[in-house]
């Protein structure tokens, strides 16, 4: 039972004045002169106990009365029965993650958390507010509606192949809930609760709201899958060469039997194997011609379809020539060597190179406009001048000044080459950007907060690296790491080719749009185009990516499903009361989730009946105590009367 | 300023409730001025036959002795009449007034005579207008015991002497009338009349017996109970302690519960009174202290047709 004014129940402490009355007040009466008493023994003999229990009656329901009256004031009212809600402000969190493709039985995950969110607008009012948060797709504002707009999105909702992180979703509901202005707040949580979904430990992000989840202990199928799809070891191929693929599949614990594969390139199957679960296999992949080449390894169909597949793209083209300038060391002369021994790249002069690794900034005069170029700085910060010289005279806004740090600051960065994942800094100048910036330029990585490899172009339009440390073993762990020959590969091959990358993009990534690019193509074969902010969001789905400059494609990028997603298990339920808090209410049936939501559902209000009750009372209470009142105002009616005829006598 | 005795000339006294008559003076007083008022008032009334002239001859009627009988009226009218005066100036009338301390009770003291005052007025009226006839009165005073005692005489020097004794009377003490009935019942050797003023807060049963003692020694017996108001209705409070100034008992009453079992207690308390008394020939009449004292005296004057 719940109360609309629960102020109001302060009032119930007036039954003490009837209790105080019958218990003390009546014993403090006066004392009347009375000859005539044997007619009063008479009376009270014959009537004491009925006096007794009629005053006992008249008690009750005064205190009875006294109380309704309160509940009726507070505006009582059942909860869980009937449909009636205070006014609420509910979040439905409905997980849409590429998990919520899996088939159980004959309903897709997503069919069935969809039925249970339409129960909960079932149970809405008019007075309520709803958001509904996709957690596979966070990047989707959330806008606030009534039940048919919520009805709306739930219905609009399908899997993606994006991660879901539910915590993430849940802060996000509690903020939303925190500025809606309503009293009544209630987060529902609908996933299939895959433990991946949780971060291994983190604060409660739904606060002190309640929040109503949906568990299910329906069994989980197994699920086979593709766990990775590696190109070239990580180096794709260029024109003409032979290669392989290797493909990797999810490890299962239960299910050893060998999981067949198939390799696509360029929608033409080109090998076939087998790997069994937890394993990889290699599969050949033929010389390709010049341009974009978009493949994909996937296995046979089961409960989770989206895993079955992984795509990757490269850009198949003749080695880039590469010439260097100047000593950028040796690290970086050994790691060419070893490209151009391998036919990753090939030397040339600077005026007909793809890529210049220019020491000091020198030979940028002669580079041609359609070269790019990778600048290093001096170990000597005395020849810092004639660097910065060189890049001003370039039209390169950076400056690399002498103040170097000190210290071992790991790189990192929203567009780090993944060859540059793990290195550390040791000693950098400080880039200082000077001018005014342009679009083009940009921090790949820091180092402690200061730029350590930024990239642009320059003023007759070559695109440049620039680099805060020298490639010596003194000023980072790159020279001496097997990153090393990826990053020059990156360089040579992805970055001065204008696009194109093997990197591994997952559903749900941001894609930083590519020069010259204007549109992209989806994997659905709808074309948008690039905003000003360059970004791509809302990557839900696995597939290509095609960046296209009018009708030339100028990068592709392969997205793919995210790992995490494909491990099925399930929170358990003291993990989950751990992440959510203990204002949690799970439901693990359908009927009961209509009468667990609206935690503060009150029922009819109970006002009326709790007066008409009252009433009741009061006219039982007003019949046993009538005949006292009648007698004693009839009693001094008879005195009034009699006065009056004495006095006309 | 009205003067009560001005409007007591201009008006009947016997009617004038008892709070006004009260303000008029003394006992003599009042009980003059209520006797002339009433039998001014008998003239008047349906109930002729009664007073110094109509007494002498009454119109026969059946079951009256032939032995009165009036022969020279019969001779002259040729009509029976019956000599009455002979036989009612042979009354000896004893006045028993209960003077215990109930008595002195009234429920609105100051305003509303006690119930002694009123019986003390009754008794010194009622003796007043016997004495006129030529009776005999005497009167008894008791409480536990005979307080005061007159003997039964005649004439205006009785009638001086009965006023005087009478509002000396002073409530006090507890009630044993049935003793004070039995005293009286043994010393009054002639038949005649008894008339017991009180309020009859006494020991029913030995009180009955000890009236039925005095009918049968051969006393007429007149009872009249005198009640306040006060105790037929009780006061307008939700509850209050009352206790008996007798006995000084006391008793916790929620007045608004037990009103009406109140009032139909007393009620059957009179009518039980009156069941009782009546079969054995005793009048029995209740008077309300706040009533004029003329309706007591036509109770009498109804018991003394009776008498004949």
């Amino acid at each position: 039972m719940g109360a609309l004014s629960p102020m109001f129940l302060a009032a119930a402490v007036a039954i003490g004045v009837p209790i105080f009355i019958h218990l003390f007040q009546r014993h403090e009466t006066r004392r009347v002169s009375f000859p005539a008493l044997r007619y009063l023994e008479r009376t009270e003999r014959e009537h004491a106990r009925q006096i007794k229990l009629r005053q006992l009656i008249l008690l009750l329901a005064r205190v009875a009365v006294l109380l309704l009256v309160v509940g009726a004031g507070a505006r009582l009212f059942f909860k869980g029965r009937g449909t009636a809600h205070p006014p609420t402000a509910v979040v439905i969190v409905l997980d849409n993650s590429m998990s919520s493709g899996l088939v159980v039985g004959e309903t897709r995950v997503l069919d069935r958390l969809k039925d249970i969110a339409h129960r909960s607008i079932e149970g809405a009012s008019d007075e309520d507010r709803f958001w509904v948060l996709r957690a596979g797709e966070p990047w989707l504002p959330a806008l606030p509606g009534d039940a048919a707009d919520a009805r709306a999105a739930i219905d609009d909702t399908q899997p993606t192949d994006a991660h879901g992180a539910l915590d993430a979703a849940i802060e996000r509901a509690a903020g939303l809930l925190a500025a809606s202005g309503f009293d009544q707040q209630e987060i529902h949580l609908l996933s299939d609760l895959q433990e991946s979904a949780f971060p291994p430990a983190g604060e409660q992000p739904g606060g002190s709201i309640p929040i109503v989840v949906w568990t299910t202990d329906d069994e989980i199928p197994l699920n086979t899958g593709l766990k990775s799809v590696v190109v070239g070891g990580g180096l794709p191929p260029l024109e003409g060469q032979r290669s392989e693929v290797t493909i990797a599949a999810l490890a299962s614990e239960s299910d050893t039997a060998r999981l067949p594969v198939r390799l696509v390139v360029n929608e033409r199957i080109r090998g076939a194997a087998s790997v069994p679960a937890g394993s990889a296999t290699s599969v050949g992949l033929p010389p390709t011609g010049a341009g974009w080449v978009r493949g994909y390894a996937d296995s046979d169909p089961d409960a989770l379809r989206a895993d079955d597949r992984r795509f990757f793209a490269f850009r198949s083209r003749p080695a880039p020539a590469v010439a260097m300038t100047g000593a950028p060391g040796l690290f970086a002369d050994q790691a060419l060597s070893v490209l151009e021994q391998a036919g990753r790249i090939s030397r040339g002069a600077v005026a007909t190179s793809d890529l210049l690794v220019s020491d000091e900034g020198l030979g940028l005069e002669s580079l041609p406009a359609s070269a790019s170029v990778l600048v290093l700085p001096p170990t000597d910060p005395t020849r810092l001048p004639a660097l910065n010289r060189r890049l001003s005279d370039a039209g390169v806004p950076w400056r690399v000044e002498s103040r170097a740090a000190f210290g071992e600051a790991e790189l990192a960065g929203r567009l780090l080459p993944p060859s540059l994942a793990g290195v550390r800094a040791l000693r950098w100048y400080r880039l200082r950007l000077v001018g005014e910036s342009d679009n083009a330029s940009s921090v790949l990585a820091d180092a402690g907060g200061d730029p350590w490899i930024v990239q642009g172009q320059d003023a007759i339009g070559r695109r440049y690296l620039l680099v805060a440390s020298p490639l010596d073993e003194g000023s980072s762990t790159l020279p001496v790491s097997s990153s090393m020959l990826q990053f020059f590969d990156w360089a040579a091959s992805e970055w001065a080719g204008a696009g194109g990358t093997t990197t591994e993009y997952l559903a749900g990534d941001h894609i930083s749009a590519p020069r010259p690019a204007t549109h992209v193509r989806l994997p659905g074969g709808v074309e948008i185009e690039i905003d000003g902010t360059r970004m791509v969001r809302g990557t839900g789905q696995a597939g290509f990516y095609t960046f296209l400059s009018g009708d030339t494609e100028v990068s592709v990028f392969a997205l793919n499903v995210p790992g995490e997603e494909s491990r099925l298990a399930r929170i358990s339920s003291h993990d989950l009361e751990a992440h959510l808090g203990t204002d949690v209410t799970t439901v693990d049936r359908e009927a009961q989730w209509g009468r667990s939501v609206f935690r503060a559902r009150q029922g009819p209000e109970l006002w009326w009946p709790l007066l008409l009750a009252a009433a009741l009372l009061l006219a039982i209470e007003a019949l046993v105590a009538a005949s006292g009142r009648v007698e004693r105002n009839a009693s001094n009616r008879r005195r009034v009367e009699s006065a009056s005829v004495d006095a006309t006598a | 300023m009205t003067d009560p005795r001005a409007s007591a000339a201009t008006s009947r006294p016997d009617l004038l409730d008892p709070a006004t008559l009260s303000q008029l003076g003394g006992i003599e007083f009042i009980a003059r001025e209520v006797v002339e008022g009433f039998l001014m008032g008998l003239h008047r009334s349906p109930h002729r036959g009664f007073s110094a002239e109509f007494a002498e001859l009454r119109a026969y009627q059946a079951g009256d002795d032939l032995r009165y009988i009036d022969w020279r009226m019969y001779g002259r009218s040729d009509r029976y009449y019956v000599k009455q005066f002979e036989e009612e100036t042979s009354l000896r009338a004893h006045l028993l007034i209960d003077v215990s301390q109930s008595m002195g009770w009234s429920s609105e003291p100051g305003v509303l005579p006690s119930k002694l005052w009123y019986a003390k007025h009754l008794a010194a009226s009622l003796g007043l207008i016997l004495l006129r006839q030529g009776d005999s009165v005497g009167m008894t005073a008791f409480h536990e015991e005979v307080a005061e005692r007159v003997q039964a005489r005649g004439g205006r020097r009785q009638w001086h002497e009965l006023a005087r004794r009478l509002g000396a009377l002073e409530s006090t003490g507890g009630t044993s009338a049935e003793g004070a009935l039995r005293d009286v019942a043994v010393r009054l050797r002639r038949a005649g009349l008894v008339v017991l003023f009180s309020d009859l807060l006494v020991r029913p049963d030995e009180t009955i017996t000890a009236l039925k003692f005095l009918r049968h020694h051969g006393h007429e017996v007149l009872v009249f109970h005198l009640i306040d108001p006060g105790e037929r209705e009780l006061p307008p409070a939700s509850e209050a302690r009352f206790y008996d100034p007798e006995t000084n008992q006391e008793l916790l009453v929620s007045v608004a519960d037990i009103r009406a079992d109140y009032r139909e207690a007393v009620n059957e308390a009179l009518a039980e009174w009156q069941r009782k008394l009546r079969p054995h020939g005793i009048d029995y009449q209740v008077v309300d202290t706040d009533k004029p004292l003329a309706m007591a005296l036509r109770a009498y004057l109804r018991k003394r047709e009776r008498l004949g």
